[in-house]
């Protein structure tokens, strides 16, 4: 260990955080694995699903705050931390949003384009471009 | 200025030590940003399936084991133990502390890999991978589709399979990092490379987090 790094262990404002805290969280970790066995084994139905996902999401914040330090990380580090979750639950609210309203409306008529006329051949024969068809063919 | 008073770990382009470590725990956190995005998109698409087709989601899973499936989640969770004890032992300064706990976190994240293939083995054998084998021998549901079983196992082998990709560069790195500590590259001054690393392996153990009860105990 050289001598800058000696000095900057005296200089250095980074937070350590005790293993004692760190094996405190693995402890709690645990029992919510438990836990999230435990919850399959009570019917709540679609609740189900809800138990274990909620039990999944503090788990995930006990490791982001304290395993990967977030809880004593700059602010603009935490900003970006919660940026990357904004953006995951505006994907996943517009897919949801696609998928839960098929069916909402009545399907449209296929709209009928005017022929398109090529001016460099007016009266000619043109070829129609083949386009796929929106619906499938009835 | 020609004479350099910093620590010779210090790039040129930032004022200091610590502005630098901090950058470099913003840069990984911006990745994982985009990592999220990225499975978030496959969980997304699970989430569509089975709200679509819950039945058959409940028959792909029972023929999961879930008791692997939990043994699989307590050593990923030990291994993000021993990954937070390796970044204090770094800050601490103690090399051979440091050694032991990346040693520990690698055995531990081949021990995940080791059963996570067995697992897929197992599913070889059972016919259950998606494709012109794919047969499903003894439904517990006798009305189920098993198409949409096989659509099942498409989102439990792409979902795992890339989990186990991220898992087998998260290796990669700490084998980078484990020798990097046994040269004694690493100090209370200086190791954000196992911060870094550390926050990446954390990560890969969150996305494993919800795998587990979305896939397994449906």
């Amino acid at each position: 260990m050289d001598v800058w790094e000696t000095c900057l262990e005296a200089m250095t404002q980074e937070h350590v955080t005790t293993p004692l805290t760190y094996v405190i969280i693995y402890v709690i970790l645990l029992i919510l694995v438990g836990a999230t066995l435990a919850a399959t084994w009570i019917p709540a139905g679609p609740w189900n699903i809800v138990i274990a996902l909620a039990i999944a999401a503090v788990k995930t914040v006990l490791i982001v705050l304290f395993f990967m330090h977030l809880l004593h990380s700059i602010p603009l580090v935490k900003f970006v931390a919660l940026a990357g979750v904004v953006w995951l639950t505006i994907g996943a609210a517009l897919t949801f949003a696609d998928y839960m309203t098929r069916g909402w409306t009545a399907p449209m008529e296929p709209v009928v384009l005017p022929r398109a006329v090529d001016r460099a051949d007016p009266g000619g024969e043109t070829v129609p471009l083949p386009r796929t068809p929106d619906v499938a063919e009835p | 200025m020609t004479t350099h008073t910093h620590s010779p770990h210090l790039e040129h382009h930032f004022d200091s030590l610590e502005q630098q470590q901090t950058a470099a725990t913003l840069g990984m956190w911006m990745f994982l940003a985009t990592e999220v995005m990225f499975f978030g998109g496959m969980f997304a698409g699970y989430a569509v399936y089975r709200w679509l087709y819950p039945a058959a989601w409940v028959e792909g899973s029972s023929h999961l084991d879930t008791l692997w499936g939990t043994i699989n989640t307590c050593v990923l969770l030990t291994s993000s133990l021993t990954v937070a004890l390796s970044v204090y032992e770094a800050q601490m300064g103690r090399r051979r502390q440091l050694v032991w706990m990346l040693v520990a976190t690698m055995v531990l994240g081949a021990a995940f890999l080791g059963i996570k293939f067995y697992e897929y083995y197992h599913k070889w054998e059972e016919t259950l991978i998606p494709g012109p084998r794919f047969n499903l021998p003894h439904p517990q549901n006798a009305e189920v589709n098993e198409r949409l079983v096989e659509m099942f196992y498409g989102f439990y082998f792409a979902m795992t399979g890339f989990h186990a990709l991220h898992m087998v560069i998260g290796l990669g790195l700490y084998a980078w990092l484990l020798l990097g500590a046994r040269r004694g590259e690493f100090s209370a001054g200086y190791h954000t490379p196992v911060e870094i690393v550390g926050l990446y392996w954390h990560f890969v153990d969150i996305v494993w987090v919800f795998l587990f009860p979305l896939l397994y105990l449906v």
